[in-house]
């Protein structure tokens, strides 16, 4: 379909334009609700928060603690942790702690940290990238090297290093998924401000005397809505399973707090998890149903807002498409 | 004469997310083996759908009808035949020629790889024909150029690799598709010439699509006119510039700058061309057409046979009956008395810009501007002609105050621009307004039309809510918008509507001098017309002063009472537009004229001669939609 | 093109420093004694001052940080803490391992990601693009981690509880024990490190190829009449590697992060596991080497990178 419209896209294109008059956003959320997978990853995601948020009625419900240990009950008289069953609905771990309690603890965890983690970088990332993208020679030079420099670290290493000097701890977690998080929406960001400076849009705003802030605030940023959201939806993901994997390289939370990477971390230890399958299949199930339900929401959400873009996934890295097209229409 | 391409009622459909685009509707033509087949049509008329769905590069479309190339239809084959005939009995020569080459490749081993695609020759061998073709084409030192790569040529040069491209196996069908629209006017006469050349050596047919009227004027045999996706009028040439039938044809010759004469008004086509989303079950261009009469809106067109061969898909028998210029109106007339008084709007003098690029160290110095004089006189519209690169755009940048300039003195409404500060720049902001070229990336689309047109007043008058509404919506009647459209996004706009949209937002602060860089040229032909006739009209009524800048004589001639002729960052002739166009100066000045200007064709006033009427068959799914 | 390589390479040398300077400051201002963690509890102020004085830690800390770049450019980067022998060799024991790790793991990425993408673009919306979205959105979920317990349980402990050996539970075989052992200790490993990347690969390759079979020199290559598969193998894969290798430069950094959580499940004694035990210990010379060996690598992975670049492109070639 894309490859017989990509043949002359502005004889196809007039046709369109008169009969639908439908504004975007109504546009964008009959397109969401017509995709049955983001539907069901956004269901997902919201009975995970409610999951979350629920925790301590979790343990009130099962009567079991986040930390408590059930040496009696919990584990059998060879030491080895209980299965699934009426007491402990998911099993216990090698401490005799109930799984399902911590399960939901450690989705606290997650989502904060994807949140929180997401959230801050992509601010980062936007403001770096705009700056850069925007003023261009030297502060561009310097940002897009400083870019460069984060991305040719060795982050699991660096973060080891850190988490060796500091102490693991959540907040330190967070501040190093932020700090090698943020480049690559930042050098999206630069890119396609790079390309929209250029638009004859911004010159004319440029000609009418508005300032740079305005022109960046009015003209710049709402253009970058669609690739913002996507590239922070899909920082989620990336940041629960970065928080995940410091937490399983015991480098993340301190136990006896519940994080699932420390679950997974606690399941592989002595091999446990042979004889406890219990203790990985579910913190692995649900970190695994956490991010591939926020990468099908952010893949939907992409689709969503920006349908001509459905095919491109990653960042394009030479694109002068905008002034082929422009030199293609003054012809 | 034989047939070599018989196309029988051909429709195109493409599916898209909004539905069925209906690119090309029941399209039948015939083309005589060893002519030049023109096929003219605007954005949107189908014209390369058409082409492309026969040649089988529209693997998605569904195509219903005939297409019969050397007695065998070319729509039933299968892919692999249909890939065995292109590049060996059809060759195509596509619009864009930076993005028609692999970049990656050099341009010998992109020829070879066709050779050897369709023969069994040896790599030296056709090396050997590769480097002759080259050669034929005018490609200097053919042999060393061989393992070039495309980068390494201009456009002009590259578009002669692609038609070397297309003549490598002696096809005895070219397609070529817009194959001087994105080159300058002087390389386009010359790959013109070329083509004709080739055409004329091998006997090879060749169908030329193109969107300007007048480049078939010269050289095609017969054209086929086509809207919207339909064939409105085809015919030999002399009938279809010389005695249009169909209204459509006749108003694109008259809308055309290119056939004008002084003293003369250009006639726009109103409004614009329909969706394609549903197929068209009246003719196509009734709501456009002045001369529709009470059956267009009935019953869809016959087809009218004439004695000339000729058919047009209308109700009229005769001939389209518009096909007299209508004298200028005194508001449309040229007002160079107006500028009598001879007080400045803005001038330049010995304005250099030099860039600098390249590596640290390695400094190269790029001069743009090259010393440059330049009056404008208020009240007037300045043109300032000249072809991609000689800098026009930079010193209309330098003239807004976009670009600082490396020397030399600009002068906007008395004030040199050098010495202002940020303040006195932004007063200068309404003393100075620009109108872009392309009416698409000109207009953030994610603002609404009110607030782009408003914009000037919020910055400059911090006017607010009703005050601000009524005085755009005010400015929208001007340009000729409907104000209640005040909430909608330009993407709800056709190309003209944005370009007024613009013209609005330059209008706004009343500013001294509105530079216009290239206001029509991403536009068509029919919409063109009704651009300019509004920036004329604007003029008289507001004593407006333009400095227009175009690569198109012909439109420059339309609107300007004096022209700059710019070249290699200097003016190198400045006159009355009259002078320069009976009278031109500089060698560069005449080779514009002549590449850029078709002679008109004279309007013959004689009726056709009707034969035949063929009524055509009610569309079985289109009909319902008769109102 | 040689300027290219030289302001990569210089560019790399500041990403080097940059990286050394952050190693050394963060131990600098690190809460920690290493004397105190060597001499124990119960040593005296005396002691700590001998054991601070003889690894030279009571100089101020930029002579600290000249000996140790002059060290390491001599190629010393000192002694571990713990065992007292020197960091080059121990990292140099481990490197066999993470090598055969990486490398392998590169290969099968590749020869998954690509292949799948391709498969995709060819026939944008049909089953087999359907397929192979699917699977590129669940190797980009999978935690690596994950996935390699999930491995060992399927593949290893369920056909060990049937008697059965397809895999070993982990470690690994140098090449001197034979290639066969060698690989096969290898096999989960290198697709627990390959799976997200091949997913990121195909997403990649996929959306390039789109993109470029939509160029006009691709309808150009059809007009020519040459075969389909030529069109895309020859003209349209052609531009999309330049793509993938550029995206290639800017992985190696994450593939090192990935290769330290595949030791850890795989038991894998190469470098990732000395870095773990590293920390855990407080051996401060041998992160540091660590970091700065991976950091070479990352900047040496990158310059190769560049020039392969380069290569591929004429327009950068011939500038």
């Amino acid at each position: 379909m894309s490859d017989a419209l990509a043949v002359d896209p502005a004889e196809a294109e007039i046709g369109t334009r008169r009969v639908k008059q439908r504004g975007s956003g109504e546009l964008t959320i009959r397109r969401l609700l017509r995709d049955r997978a983001a539907l069901g990853a956004f269901g997902f995601v919201l009975l995970l928060i409610i999951f979350a948020l629920c925790a301590p009625l979790v343990a009130a419900a099962t009567g079991h603690g986040m930390a408590q240990q059930f040496r009696d009950t919990g584990l059998t008289s060879a030491g080895i942790p209980r299965g699934p069953g009426h007491t402990f609905l998911l099993g216990t771990d090698s401490l005799g702690r109930d799984v399902l309690v911590r399960l939901a603890y450690g989705a606290r965890v997650s989502l904060l940290v994807g949140v929180v983690a997401s959230l801050v970088a992509a601010a980062i990332g936007v403001t770096i990238g705009t700056i850069a993208g925007y003023f261009g020679g030297w502060a561009d030079l310097l940002l897009s090297r400083v870019i460069d420099l984060v991305m040719s670290v060795p982050f699991l290493l660096c973060a080891l290093a850190l988490v060796s000097v500091r102490g693991p701890s959540l907040t330190l977690s967070i501040c190093v998924i932020i700090f090698f998080s943020w480049t690559h929406i930042g050098r999206v960001v630069r890119s396609q401000v790079l390309s929209l400076r250029q638009r004859e849009f911004v010159e004319a705003a440029r000609s009418l005397g508005s300032g740079p802030v305005s022109i960046i605030v009015r003209d710049v940023l709402p253009n970058l809505t669609v690739p913002i959201v996507v590239y922070t939806t899909m920082m989620i993901p990336s940041s629960i399973v970065f928080e995940a994997t410091l937490s399983f390289l015991g480098l993340g939370i301190v136990p006896p707090a519940a994080s699932w990477g420390g679950m997974l971390s606690e399941a592989l230890n002595g091999s446990l998890y042979m004889v406890a399958w219990w203790m990985v299949i579910f913190p692995g199930g649900i970190l695994l149903l956490t991010t591939l339900a926020f990468n099908i929401l952010g893949d939907g959400l992409r689709d969503a807002l920006d349908p001509k873009a459905r095919r491109v996934g990653f960042v394009r890295l030479t694109r002068r498409r905008s002034s082929r097209s422009a030199r293609k229409a003054a012809a | 004469m034989t047939s070599v391409l018989e196309v029988e009622q051909l429709s195109v459909r493409i599916p898209t997310e909004d539905g069925n685009v209906h690119a090309v509707q029941e399209v039948s033509f015939s083309v005589e083996a060893g002519t030049i087949f023109g096929i003219v049509g605007e954005s949107g008329s189908g014209k390369s759908v058409l082409t492309q769905a026969i040649s089988g590069l529209m693997p998605f479309a569904e195509i219903t009808g005939s297409a019969r190339f050397d007695g065998v239809d070319l729509l039933t084959m299968r892919p692999e035949e249909l890939q065995s005939m292109r590049g060996r009995r059809i060759g195509m020569i596509f619009q864009d020629p930076l993005s028609s080459l692999h970049p990656y490749y050099t341009i010998g081993s992109q020829i070879t790889e066709l050779i050897h695609a369709h023969e069994r020759v040896s790599p030296a061998a056709a090396k050997a024909r590769t480097i002759e073709l080259l050669a034929k084409v005018g490609i200097s030192d053919a042999g060393t150029r061989f393992s070039s790569y495309p980068h390494q040529f201009s456009g002009g040069m590259r578009q002669r690799v692609m038609i070397a491209m297309a003549l490598a196996l002696n096809p005895p069908l070219i397609i070529a598709d817009e194959p001087t629209t994105a080159l300058d006017v002087t390389v386009q006469a010359q790959i013109i010439e070329l083509l004709q050349e080739v055409q004329q050596e091998s006997g090879a047919t060749i169908v030329m699509i193109t969107h300007d009227l007048g480049l078939l004027s010269t050289i095609a045999s017969d054209v086929m006119v086509m809207y919207a996706g339909n064939r409105m009028e085809i015919g030999a040439r002399a009938e279809i510039f010389g005695r249009p039938a169909h209204p459509y044809t006749a108003g694109l010759l008259l809308s055309s700058p290119a056939n004008y004469t002084p003293g003369e008004e250009l006639v726009p086509i109103p409004g614009r061309p329909p969706s394609l989303l549903q197929p068209a079950a009246l003719c196509p261009f009734l709501e456009r057409c002045e001369s529709a009469v009470d059956d267009c809106r009935r019953l869809p067109p016959p087809v009218r046979v004439y004695a000339d061969g000729g058919r047009s898909a209308c109700w009229l028998e005769h001939k389209a009956p518009a096909t007299e210029r209508r004298p200028a109106t005194v508001a449309a007339r040229k007002i160079s008395r107006h500028r009598a008084a001879n007080v400045l709007a803005a001038s330049v003098q010995d304005v250099r810009l030099t860039y600098r690029t390249g590596p640290l160290g390695r400094r190269k110095s790029v001069p743009v501007l090259k010393g440059i004089d330049l009056e404008i006189h208020r009240g007037e519209t300045l043109g300032l002609v000249g072809e991609s690169g000689c800098g026009k755009t930079t010193l209309a940048r330098v003239i807004a105050g976009l670009a600082p300039v490396t020397e030399g003195v600009v002068t906007v409404a008395g004030a040199d621009l050098q010495y202002i500060n940020r303040a006195a720049w932004r007063r200068m902001r309404r003393e100075v307004q620009l109108v872009f070229q392309d009416p698409f990336g000109s207009l953030n689309p994610r603002r609404r039309v009110g607030s782009i047109i408003g914009d000037p007043y919020r910055i400059h008058e911090r006017l607010s809510g009703a005050q601000r509404r009524s005085r755009v919506q005010s400015l929208m009647e001007l340009v000729g918008l409907n104000p209640e459209h005040y909430n909608r996004f330009p993407s709800e706009f056709s190309g003209g509507q944005r370009q007024r949209i613009g013209i609005a937002r330059a209008l706004a602060l009343q500013p001294e001098l509105i530079i216009c860089d290239e206001p029509v040229s991403a536009l068509d032909v029919s919409i063109q017309a009704q651009i300019l006739n509004l920036l004329k009209s604007l003029q008289q009524e507001f004593g407006l002063t333009y400095l227009f800048i175009s690569h198109d004589l012909a439109v420059v001639r339309h609107i300007c009472d004096r022209i700059a002729v710019m070249d290699g960052g200097m003016i190198i002739e400045l006159a009355d537009a009259d002078s320069i166009y009976d009278a031109p100066q500089q060698e560069f000045t005449r080779t514009l004229l002549s590449a850029s200007m078709s002679r008109p064709y004279p309007i013959s006033g004689q009726p056709r001669t009707l034969v035949e009427s063929l009524s055509a068959p009610a569309r079985p799914d289109g009909v319902q939609e008769v109102a | 093109m040689i300027r290219l390589v030289v302001t990569r390479l210089v560019f790399g040398a500041v990403v080097l420093i940059a990286l050394s300077i952050f190693v050394f400051g963060l131990f600098f201002i690190a809460p920690g004694d290493p004397a105190r963690a060597l001499g124990g509890d119960e040593a005296s102020a005396q002691l700590l001052a001998q054991i601070r004085h003889s690894l030279g830690l009571d100089d101020p800390i930029y002579v600290q940080y000249l000996r140790f770049i002059d060290n390491a450019l001599h190629g010393n980067l000192g002694f571990s803490y713990h065992s007292q022998e020197s960091v080059l060799t121990l990292i140099g024991e481990r490197i066999p391992a993470t090598a055969s790790l990486v490398l392998g793991g590169v290969v099968v990425w590749l020869l998954i990601g690509i292949p799948v993408g391709v498969a995709s673009a060819r026939s944008p919306g049909s089953a087999r693009d359907r397929l192979g979205q699917g699977f590129t959105l669940v190797g980009l979920s999978f935690p690596s981690f994950v996935l390699g317990m999930l491995m060992l349980f399927v593949l290893y402990f369920l056909p060990r509880q049937a008697n059965f050996t397809l895999f070993p539970a982990g470690g690994y075989a140098p090449l001197s024990e034979g290639i066969g052992q060698w690989a096969r200790h290898l096999v989960l490993p290198w697709f627990t490190l390959a799976l997200v990347n091949a997913a990121i690969y195909a997403r990649l390759t996929r959306g390039q190829l789109l993109d470029v079979l939509g160029e006009d020199y691709i309808r150009t290559a059809r007009a020519k009449g040459i075969s389909e598969r030529r069109v895309v193998y020859k003209h349209g894969l052609r531009s999309t590697l330049t793509a993938i290798i550029t995206q290639l430069g800017s992985d190696v950094a994450m593939l090192l992060g990935g290769a330290i959580i595949t030791e850890q499940v795989f038991n894998l004694q190469g470098v990732g596991a000395l870095a773990i035990t590293a920390v855990t210990a407080q051996d401060r010379p041998v992160i540091i080497g660590v970091v700065l060996l991976g950091g070479t690598f990352v900047v040496v992975a990158n310059v190769i990178v560049d020039i392969l670049y380069g290569l591929l492109d004429p327009r950068i070639r011939l500038a």
